[in-house]
């Protein structure tokens, strides 16, 4: 059962639009781009609400391709998020495949009080956090405020753009768990804070002061960096 | 880090920047939006932090696009594999079958552990139900004689006046050599066990005291 590829674009935006520091023909500036323009396209995300909501009443009746429809409208979405807040790549199948078995199972129990996206990135951060837990070891790793090791530099443009994102990816990392889930879904997916809450399961609340001090410690470890994204 | 509790409410700045990313986003509601407009209009420094959110949702964005995720063929493949072998769902598998997959799925020590609270309550169960001691809980004064094994002695059932003190009644134990075994009873009878060749001598000491109502051996080896 194929789905339909993602079709969803940033609001107001054709897709040429788009801009990202990693891709070298963008030459417009941060700060002048459109509100929602730092959307990245959703990936996975052709399904309108009502549609993965189809999906998940006939997946509660034991429909396997309705499942199946659901599994590769949320394979892309699940796989990058459960990388980045894991960051344990070699458990990323499975902890996708334990999440979507849980969605299987409990279909039946979905009540339509949340998006469908949010119950099941729910049931995936719980489950990374159980997979992570049997590891036996730290799952933090946090290191110091020093600024992660720069890239080796490079004389062009593209590859100064492309040390930005990889600085960027390497001080993400040095977040809390709990800091990069809320980054995650908040600057990949678009996900407004009270449905953060909703997922990672704390108030509205706190989901901004970890957003906060995500904000702060990434300032701190791309101090002298970050004058040059502007 | 993440569990500092920061008061943003306090300072306007703060709660206008806490809301940046959200409001990059597109996600805020319409009154967050218009007081973080209204803010930013006249705000030099949450203007800055602005255009850094921006520049950072950008840069986050694209750290996505370097490693696109797996295939997912492989992945529901696996997971077909699994739910055909017997991983239905819930609602048709019944509560038995919820059950052996919430088994399945839990983590190998809390099968362990579980194990091992089985085996602990099979052990105290089989306590419960074997007999804890030999010894009978309730002995009839007229039954057999149940003295400790190894004392040949007699034994005796006393009665004491009901005005006797206490230490008489010791006084009455030692006097005949006795040790208290069983009592008092419902009839404020008390068993007593006297060394073997003494049963005759003890009765009659007994008999004469003041501080004792009525006194029968229970084996007969006392003399009448």
């Amino acid at each position: 059962m194929d789905v339909p590829p993602a079709a969803r674009q940033p609001t107001g935006l054709a897709a040429g639009e788009y801009s990202s520091p990693c891709t070298p023909r963008v030459e417009t500036p941060m700060a002048s781009l459109p509100r929602d323009a730092v959307r990245p396209p959703a990936e996975g995300a052709a399904l309108a609400e009502s549609a993965e909501a189809g999906l998940l009443g006939r997946t509660a009746n034991g429909d396997l391709q309705a499942f199946e429809q659901l599994y590769r409208a949320y394979h892309p979405r699940l796989s990058r998020f459960l990388d980045r807040v894991m960051r344990r790549p070699g458990l990323v199948g499975e902890v996708l495949n334990d999440t979507m078995l849980v969605v299987w199972n409990r279909a039946a129990s979905y009540n339509g009080h949340s998006k469908v996206s949010t119950w099941i990135f729910a049931i995936g951060y719980r489950k990374a956090l159980k997979a992570l837990s049997r590891l036996d070891e730290p799952v933090e790793d946090e290191g110091a405020d020093d600024p992660p090791a720069p890239p080796e530099a490079g004389p062009e443009h593209r590859a100064a753009r492309s040390q930005m994102c990889a600085a960027l990816a390497q001080a993400v990392d040095r977040l809390s768990l709990e800091q990069r889930a809320v980054v995650h879904l908040a600057y990949f997916h678009g996900i407004g804070c009270r449905e953060i809450g909703d997922i990672v399961g704390c108030p509205v609340d706190t989901v901004k002061t970890r957003m906060f001090h995500a904000r702060r410690r990434l300032k701190t470890l791309l101090a002298g960096q970050l004058e040059d994204w502007l | 880090m993440s569990g500092q509790v920061v008061p943003l409410g306090s300072d306007l700045h703060l709660r206008v920047q806490s809301l940046l990313p959200w409001y990059v986003g597109a996600t805020l509601d319409a009154r967050e939006r218009a007081g973080v407009e209204a803010h930013l209009a006249d705000c030099p420094r949450c203007q800055a932090e602005l255009a850094l959110e921006r520049a950072l949702q950008a840069a986050y964005a694209a750290t996505g696009g370097a490693d696109a995720p797996a295939a997912a063929d492989p992945g529901f493949a696996a997971l077909r594999a699994r739910i055909v072998a017997g991983a239905a769902p819930a609602p048709r598998g019944g509560l038995l079958a919820g059950l052996r997959a919430r088994w399945r799925e839990s983590p190998p020590w809390t099968r362990w552990a579980l194990a091992g609270q089985g085996v602990l309550v099979a052990a105290l169960c089989g306590l419960l139900v074997l007999p804890m001691s030999p010894e009978p809980r309730y002995r009839a004064l007229g039954g057999p004689a149940a003295a400790p094994a190894g004392a040949e002695g007699g034994q005796l059932i006393v009665r004491f006046r009901p005005e006797a003190t206490e230490q008489e009644m010791r006084r009455v134990l030692r006097d005949s050599r006795a040790r208290l075994v069983y009592g008092p009873t419902t009839t404020d009878a008390y068993l007593l066990a006297v060394p073997a060749g003494l049963e005759t001598t003890a009765v009659q000491r007994l008999r004469r005291d003041k501080a004792v109502l009525l006194v029968e051996s229970l084996d007969r080896r006392a003399a009448p």
